[in-house]
């Protein structure tokens, strides 16, 4: 599972602890996120999506 | 009342120090029904407390690392305690258990220095028992940190502040 979070919050000019704490999780949560390490739930997936105001395809991309 | 996660590690360590104390009191005054009592409320204390620690501390990745935690712990547990179990069984086996051979008219009699005084469960066997149990919850409590430890760097707790970017 890839993602684009790291570019989305740089097209908004955030840290990850300013997205963390506008979603409600830790800061190593989007950390482990963006690396790579943790593939969020649904509901997070969405929360992320919908805080940047886009479809979540266009920050998560599933690869077999 | 929020705390700050320090504050409710402060308070973590004040009742620990606490039950201890009330370890030793309750040893003295031979009431085991004091630490059991003060074990109890120490745990719904700190649960409390962890509920009131502002946001922050917990969120679903470290729920999930410690799902995974207790899972492999349970795992490994479950076999260590197991074959212990099965030593024991062993070897308590292994001393007389006080069968008697039938006797028949005419047979002689069992030899009359079989010992059938010595109790089975005692005093001491509590002590054992409640060592034997300490070191067990030890032997949990030290897999769980090194399973949460393990899972923990796989998902991203390794990280430092220079990835911030």
């Amino acid at each position: 599972m890839k993602n684009k979070i790291k570019v989305f919050r740089a097209m908004h000019d955030m840290t990850q602890e300013d997205l963390a704490v506008a979603i409600g999780v830790t800061r190593q949560t989007i950390l482990a996120i963006e690396k790579g390490k943790y593939i969020p739930s649904l509901d997070l997936a969405f929360r992320i999506a919908r805080y940047f105001k886009v479809n979540i395809e266009e920050i998560f991309n599933y690869e077999e | 009342m929020q705390i700050k996660q320090n504050v409710f590690y402060l308070l973590v360590g004040i009742i620990a120090l606490l039950e201890v104390s009330i370890f030793w009191v309750s040893l003295q005054l031979e009431r085991p029904i004091l630490i059991q009592a003060a074990v109890v409320i120490g745990v719904i204390l700190i649960y409390f407390a962890r509920k009131n620690v502002e946001k922050g501390f917990d969120d679903e990745r470290t729920q999930f690392i410690a799902q995974k935690a207790a899972m492999s712990t349970l795992e490994v547990f479950w076999v260590i305690f197991f074959v212990i179990s099965l030593a024991s069984i062993i070897i308590g086996l292994n001393r007389p258990v006080h069968f008697r051979p039938p006797s028949f008219p005419g047979s002689q009699s069992p030899p009359p220095d079989i010992e059938f005084s010595v109790p089975l469960v005692g005093p001491e066997t509590f002590n054992h028992l409640g060592f034997f149990q300490l070191s067990m919850l030890c032997l949990i409590i030290f897999l769980y940190i090194g399973f949460r430890i393990y899972y923990g760097r796989k998902y991203g707790d390794g990280a430092s502040e220079n990835d911030e970017e």
